[in-house]
């Protein structure tokens, strides 16, 4: 009985380790990104990056799914700092960037830019999810994530419109406005103009005021997605330690019964 | 060069259309005008709200909204009623009543409109047609004004602010 509970409690400690704490659902795939911060031709006038990565990982825990951003890189191209959407600058910049960070086509890593400024008439523009096949008209053929930086962290006072990264993949992974459920002011993929964004992450669905929601058939179209991959992200320093406390009590456990 | 692309239409864009940079609200009878201006590309903006009374201007002030009040109506004796504001982000003055003078009669967070609905303003969302919890545009009767949300609907009153369900 005594060593049915240490087991039990062994194997709970292992498996909070590995989950990494609270989720909606098991975290079993992951979605990997390569942030890339846009300067002037100088090195100056570099665009803030924010990747908002716990609100993405709380919004695609729903699915199952971790956001694993890997080290910045630089850009100093005073040419694709300031985009202008209404002539489709961002999608020489796609290009533009795909032969010098990767085609994320082949790599499976989804380029994100971190721009000045992104603007299209008659509209204060966050960012913009290309990638998916669904969007390969739209999108001229190009992949990649655009984020206004200087909009999406002035939003709400400067706290953030925490919940764009997270839209922006949601098209990546072939994810629309009004589609798998969609078109709800508290669905994560709705429009800008409808979605009610989640302020904090108290308010990430399923918690709070239950923003940013993902239905069953989002989530099982986004898992489809190419850049969804198995998970390969080496835990957290705090999951480790639970790990290998559940480890050692493995250990523990196997003496005592020899 | 133009490059035309449906993504322009915002199929694959996270965009929130500005608000008119110029809209007029009148009371009923036509005598009080208010004129609420915004400029779209000011990130940190508020609007600048002008009130007029058979043409002569009462009063002129920044509005206490991010970016503008989603709406705005006019009562007969020149009270106001604004509404949320234009991010869909719920903020503390998601009603505020200003007096014929401009100045602030009385706000209602939402706190105040989940008590009134009886639901939270997360549950409000399914029936959500404008902003973070109406359902409806608010439209003025007399002193009150004639609002939704959850599917309910709500009357407030300008004089002393009660918000309460429509019998």
């Amino acid at each position: 009985m005594r060593h049915t509970l240490i087991a039990s409690l062994v194997a709970a400690a292992i498996g909070l380790g590995l989950a990494g704490g609270a989720q909606a659902a098991p975290v079993d795939k992951q979605v990997t990104i390569r942030p890339i911060q846009l300067c002037d031709d100088g090195g100056g006038n570099c665009a803030v990056v924010n990747t908002y990565e716990a609100a993405a990982d709380k919004i695609w825990a729903q699915g199952g799914l971790d956001f694993v951003f890997l080290s910045t890189q630089i850009w100093n191209s005073s040419a694709f700092r300031i985009l202008d959407a209404d002539v489709g600058e961002e999608f020489a910049m796609f290009n533009a960037g795909s032969t010098q960070f990767g085609n994320p086509g082949v790599t499976g890593i989804i380029n994100m830019y971190f721009v000045g400024d992104f603007q299209v008439t008659g509209s204060t523009l966050y960012g913009e999810g290309c990638g998916a096949l669904v969007f390969i008209a739209a999108c001229q053929g190009e992949a990649g994530v655009v984020i206004n930086a200087t909009d999406v962290n002035a939003f709400n006072g400067g706290l953030g419109r925490i919940d764009t990264v997270a839209h922006e993949v949601g098209h990546v992974l072939g994810l629309g406005h009004n589609d798998f459920g969609a078109g709800g002011a508290n669905n994560m993929m709705t429009g800008g103009g409808t979605r009610i964004p989640a302020t904090n992450l108290g308010d990430i669905a399923p918690d709070g005021a239950n923003r940013d929601q993902l239905t069953a058939d989002q989530i099982t179209e986004a898992r489809r997605s190419f850049y969804v991959t198995d998970l390969t992200a080496v835990p957290e320093p705090a999951s480790m330690a639970v790990l290998a406390m559940g480890l050692a009590g493995l250990g523990l456990l196997r003496r005592r019964v020899a | 060069m133009v490059v035309c692309s449906a993504a322009r239409d915002g199929v694959a864009l996270d965009l929130v259309p500005f608000p008119p940079a110029r809209e007029t609200m009148s009371s009923p009878d036509g005598r009080w005008m208010l004129e609420i201006s915004v400029e779209p590309r000011a990130r940190d903006g508020h609007a600048i709200g002008t009130m007029r009374h058979d043409g002569a201007m009462l009063w002129q002030h920044r509005l206490n909204q991010p970016i503008r009040p989603r709406f705005a109506v006019v009562a007969d004796d020149g009270a106001v009623a604004l509404f949320g504001c234009w991010h869909n982000i719920p903020d503390d003055v998601s009603i505020e009543v200003l007096d014929p003078g401009g100045a602030t009669r009385l706000r209602l967070d939402q706190a105040a409109i989940e008590r009134a609905v009886g639901v939270s303003v997360g549950a409000m969302a399914d029936a959500v047609r404008h902003g973070v919890w109406l359902d409806r545009v608010p439209r003025i009767q007399g002193g009150q004004v004639l609002l939704g949300a959850a599917g309910r609907a709500l009357v407030l009153d300008l004089r002393d602010g009660v918000l309460r369900t429509a019998r």
